[in-house]
């Protein structure tokens, strides 16, 4: 599905992502983790194509297509959906006109006609039960007032609504409380299915109990520096980052 | 050679009587002193206070046509016009160029009798010459102004909309503006609003262009709103890039009364607005309002001054510009509050949003207190798009026009919120969006009304 060869990316003269490797298969979870400032989120800006990261090597393939190639809205028509670390505020956009514009855009790439307007009030409220986001929130601006759970319920809940194929989930989880990754969690996992894969950024091990990853992945001064199966995780949540730093 | 000013005060000497002859007598009363205010303050210039970020002179200098005779195309505006706001309830008038033009069959004794009572000038000082005599100019006259000065030389006619006191249903008047000629002309257009203590008036007010000839406007406006009177004015200028437009409006409010404006700038090329609101009467509340969409090279300048002469009065100002291309934005709002004006209330924001690295923004908000039991605030800000909100946005597949769109018209949509006239506020929302979307003034199938 994805294959990330050699990449390299600059943000403002600096070079973050030092030629990274990494290959997702069908169906897969991956997770990633790493020190904060290792550039976990570098690459996920990297794979959706935000402009202030500027690749200057390697390459990016989804399903076949060089991604790099596309702009971030032809990478999310694509299939390719980040749940960001930061979800921003979007004040006098209402989340229902945000969705409709995110829908509608989407099934014109698809070459669809847009969705009557009672049929995407139906998907919002389907949609919308599966992270347990109240009907209120879909009036308000996007992430407007929201909690920093709300702001990640809704991720997950944009996530449902567009249906990608490749989820990144960028630290999903960090700063919820118990109850609340669990609904993040559960509602990721309901979106699963044996065609979707995702990379997730997490530091927790309770993450990792809910996804049960096929792949870790240790992200270490912009490289990817090892790799491993579940265990790989739970090891670096018992021991932190500096066994594997002696090791490289 | 003629400079801006004389190019104007020659024609007037040598059309004086035909202009007189062609105008509503009470405006012929006025032109002697309108001299006088040119002849010794001038036209503003650069250096002027309230005129920094606007070229008078410059905009002056054209040889602009003026229809001193009065003729009319004879076209008939109130059959062709296809722009009346959808679901709105409005008594509808027109002026072609600066010449008030009547429905078909208006029944004048009617509308004398009737609780909003729009007569043109020219009938006013016929049928009601005490009022008008009373009103006309009593606002204008207090200001040492160049440009309302050469308005009142040369203007010829306008409406009186007069609202009478103790109506108890709110009515809503709305006079469309369309310049028509196919030269380059100048209009001068004068209005009149009386609102009698306890009446209540939405007035609507539509600036456009038909054809892409050049226009100069001036056009003075002056609202005096008696005790507890209530009175809306919404100002839309969707005018053609050739249009140079200046624009007075003073108002006078009296004990407990409200008004509220609107601007909504799309249009013009050069445009100016000028407002002055004096707070009367303790209890008086006032609340301005204005938006700019602005691209190509345009200029929206708006000059605001309110004073608090007395006690316990409120004054809100909200202006938020969106600047593309290399337009220039000009804000300047002043709030005077008075020495006896004590237990004041005054918010006064600008924010600006450059979508380009060439428009600019100019903001001036400014407070002058001088009394000590006042709560006054103002702010500014200049920005630009939110970058990480774009990509926001563009992640969940929303292309980057369209998202510039909707983070732009979230922008502006917290003055257009303000606008509690359903049927007014969807129409000006819309062409707001026609504006973002380029398409403002593209002629619409079937109609050939407009430019
Ligand atoms: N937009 C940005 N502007 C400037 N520096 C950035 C930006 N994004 C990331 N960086 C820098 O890149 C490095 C990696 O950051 P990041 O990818 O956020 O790490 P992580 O997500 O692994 O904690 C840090 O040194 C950070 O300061
Ligand atoms: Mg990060």
């Amino acid at each position: 599905m994805l294959e990330i060869r050699n990449l390299h990316a600059v943000v403002e003269g600096k070079e973050i992502l030092k030629g990274v490797n990494l290959t997702i298969g069908d169906g897969e979870v991956h997770v990633l983790m790493g020190p904060n400032g290792s550039g976990k989120s570098t690459l996920s800006h990297v794979l959706v194509g935000n402009p202030r990261y500027e690749v200057t090597e390697g390459s990016i393939t989804f399903n076949g297509k060089d991604i790099l190639a596309l702009s971030p809205e032809d990478r999310s028509h694509e299939g390719i959906f980040m749940s960001f670390q930061a979800p921003i505020e979007i004040p006098g956009v209402s989340m229902t006109n945000f969705m409709r514009a995110a829908i509608n855009a989407k099934r014109k790439y698809l070459g669809l006609e847009p969705l009557k307007g009672s049929e995407f009030l139906n998907l919002l409220r389907e949609k919308r039960q599966i992270v347990g986001l109240d009907a209120h929130f879909m009036s308000r601006g996007v992430n407007e007032g929201f909690s920093g759970g709300e702001r990640k319920r809704n991720e997950i809940f944009q996530m449902a609504m567009l249906e990608p194929t490749f989820s990144i989930l960028d630290e999903t989880d960090s700063g919820l409380d118990v109850d609340a990754l669990r609904i993040v969690a559960e509602g990721f996992n309901r979106l699963r299915n044996e065609k979707t894969s995702a990379m997730v950024i997490t530091h927790y091990q309770r993450m990792l109990d809910y996804l049960k990853p096929d792949f870790v992945h240790v992200l270490m001064d912009g490289q990817i520096v090892r790799e491993g199966d579940a265990q790989l995780g739970y090891d670096i949540e018992n021991r932190g980052f500096d066994w594997i730093r002696e090791t490289v | 050679m003629k400079n801006s000013l004389t190019q104007y005060t020659e024609l007037f000497a040598q059309y004086r009587q035909v202009l007189e002859q062609n105008a509503a007598p009470v405006l012929n009363n006025l032109r002697d002193a309108a001299l006088n205010v040119l002849n010794s303050a001038g036209l503003p210039t650069a250096k002027s206070e309230r005129y920094r970020y606007c070229d008078v002179q410059k905009l002056l200098e054209p040889d602009y046509g003026l229809n001193i005779r009065r003729v009319t195309s004879g076209r008939n505006l109130y059959r062709d016009f296809r722009c009346a706001i959808p679901k709105l309830e409005a008594d509808l008038f027109h002026t072609e160029n600066d010449v008030p033009v009547l429905p078909p069959d208006y029944d004048v004794r009617k509308a004398l009798a009737s609780d909003v009572c729009v007569v043109t000038l020219r009938q006013a000082s016929d049928l009601l010459p005490e009022i008008v005599q009373q009103h006309l100019h009593s606002l204008a006259s207090q200001h040492n102004d160049g440009l309302m000065a050469l308005n009142t030389l040369l203007s010829q006619d306008g409406w009186l909309v007069y609202a009478k006191g103790g109506s108890a249903q709110k009515h809503t008047v709305q006079v469309v503006n369309t310049a028509t000629g196919r030269t380059p002309m100048m209009m001068n257009r004068r209005l009149l609003v009386i609102a009698e203590p306890g009446a209540s008036l939405d007035l609507i007010l539509c600036d456009r262009t038909d054809g892409d000839a050049g226009f100069l406007s001036t056009q003075v406006t002056e609202v005096v709103i008696g005790e507890g009177a209530d009175v809306k004015v919404s100002v839309l200028d969707e005018t053609n890039q050739h249009t140079t437009r200046f624009s007075n409006l003073l108002v006078r409010q009296d004990v407990n009364s409200r008004f509220t404006l609107n601007e909504l700038t799309l249009g013009s090329g050069q445009s100016r607005s000028t407002t002055d609101v004096l707070l009367a009467g303790g209890g008086a509340y006032v609340e301005l309002n204005g938006t700019v969409i602005a691209d190509g090279s345009q200029l929206a300048d708006h000059n605001i001054e309110v004073v608090h002469a007395v006690g316990g009065c409120q004054s809100d100002m909200l202006y938020k510009y969106v600047l593309g291309d290399s337009s220039v934005g000009a804000f300047a709002g002043k709030v005077l509050v008075r020495q006896d004006a004590q237990q004041t209330i005054s918010q006064q924001t600008n924010a600006n949003l450059c979508t380009s690295d060439t428009a600019r923004a100019f903001s001036q908000p400014m407070l002058e207190i001088y009394a000590d039991d006042v709560k006054c605030n103002h702010g500014s800000t200049v920005g630009k798009l939110d970058e990480a909100a774009l990509l926001y946005m563009r992640q969940r597949g929303i292309e980057e026009n369209e998202a510039r769109l909707l983070l732009q018209h979230a922008f502006v949509n917290e003055v257009l919120e303000r606008i509690d006239l359903q049927p007014l506020r969807d129409r000006l929302s819309h062409l707001v969006e026609q504006k973002f979307r380029g398409r403002l003034g593209k002629r619409c199938k079937g109609c050939d009304f407009c430019g």
